[in-house]
């Protein structure tokens, strides 16, 4: 069974075109035209699907149902033919739970937030002074202009600050607990999205989240997963001809336990390894997405902990450091922390 | 990968106006009137002018009165003299409170005159207040204002720093073509100008506007942003004349003079890329958007990336594969060469619109 489903942004559609069960296509047109007074709305849809049409040389309209999710529908109701869901209800009953981050709400697990972002606080997560009139002015400008990526080092590292204070402001008052969290998260969104670097997504989510225990992670490169959810909320028996062809990407896991422990891993060798990690620290050990790593936590406050994790593109990651980070000490030494949890990740920074 | 194509100047057929008096008065037009923009379409009768002066001792005026100007209004005593209490206007003292020791007094009225200002049609009226009118337009779009709106005469400038005669600014809309810093807003405020449309600026800036109820329109974003060269342009054409600074729809009006149209010229229908006449991308008159193409050399461009915000350049080439950027980033890019300083920059497509 052939179905377009459309993830309607307000900086550009992404289109998961399925052809038949083996032969899924994805294409991202883009928009852009947050700013832009009185767009006609109306013919928005016909433009999306014809871009649709010239690029994979298949017709639509009138062949195959039109499923349409995203920040973006609000015009589109009662539009033709078409099966018009919100985000979130499409996002709440996915199989995996989600983390994903757009331009001005963010999903996690089955809630919705609106955060807002204090740019004294962007400025605690970067290693380069920034005036807070230029940063106030570029996040302001973010909002107007969504679509755009960055290109130079420090507008990344903006961006990832932007989508760990996003996480943090939303999440600061709720309370989640992560051992009922039995399957992978995914993480998506246009934040997400502009984050291209795997470590550097993953120290953005485990920076921000706040919770002990053990959390797998998987990140969505083709920002795939407003479709894909429309598509299971529609016809779930087609996502799951789907649903392998689509690229999910094992990043790893992560085991957070804020204070000083002795990790000892089960990698299947002869031999058990076992790490002495002091607390505030972060280490990862190189473990690939088929691998299952049996942990033991030992540690002097609390009882001894077994966890089962498998691996990913950044590992297992040990986080011993107390959440919410303390980033309120002096520039040096912030600079220096941030640095070394980079660093112990595997990561360069921009300065 | 297709990119935005964008208009900054478009002419708008159906622009609907709301002129009016400042005091209650007489409308002279009725629905359905043509007008043309000298005509007079109402008049009220104003005061410019109101003071409240402090008093001591005796008055020797009372409500209703009409005074000159250095006319006597009270005698007192101060330190073992007499002082008198002069008038600083021409007008009518309309309120004396004696406990505050305080009188007031108002300028003469005059006859103020609404002056249509644009041609069109009367579309409704607000007796004794306000006419709508429909008229065409041409339209310069920002993206953000102060949300207060004025109008007035336009001026254009690239810098003010020189200039130290308010005259220049005094009651006018000024066009400020280079970067817009707090020195220059201060300055402006301080000369009595109207109303002020920029590239960008600041956001504290736009803060202080918005608490002052100052009209500012942003053409493009936050920061220093140059207004690019075309608008500027065109802008310097019309200097002098009279327009309208919209701050609720973001925009500048400038009226068309002139021959309406038959409505048999082609109109700018916009980039159709649907086959079937109801499958139309339609560019409405009033929508910035034409539509979205394929980037090539020599496309007029406005770059979104810093430090080169909103600059515009020039398309010299266009990468055939995703190029990889400092952030580690891969995407479809372009070579711009930047017209302010000549600088050749990798620019994704992403980040930037073709001007029209």
């Amino acid at each position: 069974m052939s179905i377009l489903s459309i993830d309607l942004g307000i900086d550009a559609a992404r289109c998961l075109l399925v052809i038949k069960p083996g032969e899924i296509k994805n294409f991202e047109i883009p928009l852009g035209f947050a700013t832009i007074p009185n767009i006609n709305r109306k013919y928005l849809l016909d433009y999306i699907v014809s871009e649709v049409e010239e690029l994979s040389s298949i017709k639509i309209w009138g062949e195959m149902p039109i499923l349409i999710a995203g920040e973006n529908i609000r015009a589109l109701r009662g539009i033709r033919e078409v099966n018009v869901y919100t985000l979130y209800e499409v996002l709440k009953s996915f199989e995996y739970p989600v983390l994903d981050i757009e331009r001005d709400v963010l999903f996690f697990l089955d809630k919705m937030f609106f955060p807002i972002i204090d740019p004294n606080r962007i400025r605690k997560w970067l290693t380069f002074n920034e005036s807070k009139v230029s940063l106030k002015n570029r996040l302001e400008n973010l909002k107007i202009y969504s679509q755009i990526i960055p290109q130079y080092g420090r507008d990344f590292s903006i961006s990832t600050a932007i989508l760990r204070e996003k996480i943090l402001n939303s999440l600061k008052l709720v309370s989640w607990d992560a051992s009922e969290v039995k399957k992978p998260i995914v993480v998506s969104g246009s934040f997400i999205s502009k984050v291209y670097d795997p470590g550097n997504i993953f120290l953005s989510i485990i920076d921000s989240l706040v919770f002990s225990g053990k959390l797998e992670i998987l990140f969505d490169r083709d920002h795939v997963l407003a479709n894909a959810a429309a598509i299971s909320f529609y016809d779930n028996k087609l996502y799951k001809s789907i649903y392998s062809q689509l690229n999910f990407i094992a990043l790893g896991a992560v085991i957070a336990v804020s204070e000083d422990i002795t990790a000892e891993i089960d990698l299947g060798l002869d031999k058990k390894q076992k790490l002495d990690i002091p607390k505030n620290s972060l280490y990862s050990i190189p473990v690939d997405k088929n691998s299952l790593v049996k942990v033991k936590i030992h540690s002097e406050k609390m009882d001894p902990f077994n966890y089962e994790v498998f691996g990913g593109e950044v590992g297992v990651v040990f986080d011993t450091r107390e959440k919410p980070l303390n980033l309120d000490v002096p520039v040096r030494s912030r600079i220096k922390l941030l640095d070394k949890w980079r660093k112990s990740l595997g990561m360069e920074h921009f300065a | 990968m297709k990119v935005a194509v964008i208009k900054n100047i478009i002419e708008r057929e159906d622009v609907y106006i709301e002129r009016s008096l400042p005091n209650d008065g007489i409308i002279f037009v009725k629905k359905g009137d043509r007008v043309s923009p000298l005509d007079n379409l109402g008049s009220a009768e104003v005061s410019y002018a109101s003071v409240a002066i402090s008093f001591t001792g005796s008055l020797k005026v009372s409500v209703g009165d009409s005074v000159a100007e250095n006319d006597v209004l009270s005698y007192g005593m101060k330190r073992l003299k007499r002082e008198k209490v002069l008038s600083p206007i021409h007008g009518e003292v309309y309120r004396i409170d004696n406990k505050e020791k305080k009188i007031y007094i108002r300028s003469f009225p005059q006859e103020y005159e609404l002056i249509s200002g644009f041609e069109g049609v009367v579309e409704n009226i607000a007796e004794g207040r306000s006419v709508l009118l429909k008229s065409r337009a041409t339209s310069v779009p920002g993206v953000l204002s102060s949300g207060f709106g004025v109008s007035g005469e336009l001026v254009v400038f690239e810098d003010i720093s020189g200039e130290d005669n308010r005259k220049y600014f005094e009651g006018k809309i000024v066009l400020f073509s280079r970067n817009f810093s707090e020195d220059v807003y201060k300055k402006l405020v301080k000369f009595g100008t109207s109303g002020v449309v920029v590239g960008g600026m600041d956001s504290c800036i736009l803060e202080e506007a918005k608490n002052e109820k100052f009209p500012a329109l942003l053409l493009y974003g936050y920061g220093k942003i140059p207004v690019i060269s075309k608008v500027v342009e065109y802008l310097r054409s019309i200097q002098g004349r009279f327009v309208i600074l919209r701050g609720e729809t973001k925009e500048l009006l400038i009226p068309k003079i002139g021959k309406k149209g038959t409505g048999n010229e082609k109109r700018d229908e916009g980039t159709s890329y649907l086959e079937g006449k109801d499958r139309k991308l339609h560019s409405l008159e009033s929508s910035q958007l034409i539509g979205f193409r394929e980037p090539v050399a020599g496309d007029l461009v406005q770059v979104f990336i810093r430090p080169f915000f909103g600059w515009e350049g020039e398309i010299i080439k266009i990468y055939d594969k995703m190029i990889k950027f400092e952030s580690k980033i891969y995407a479809h890019a372009v070579r711009v060469r930047l017209r302010k300083n000549k600088e050749e920059i990798d620019v994704a497509l992403r980040n930037i619109r073709i001007l029209e």
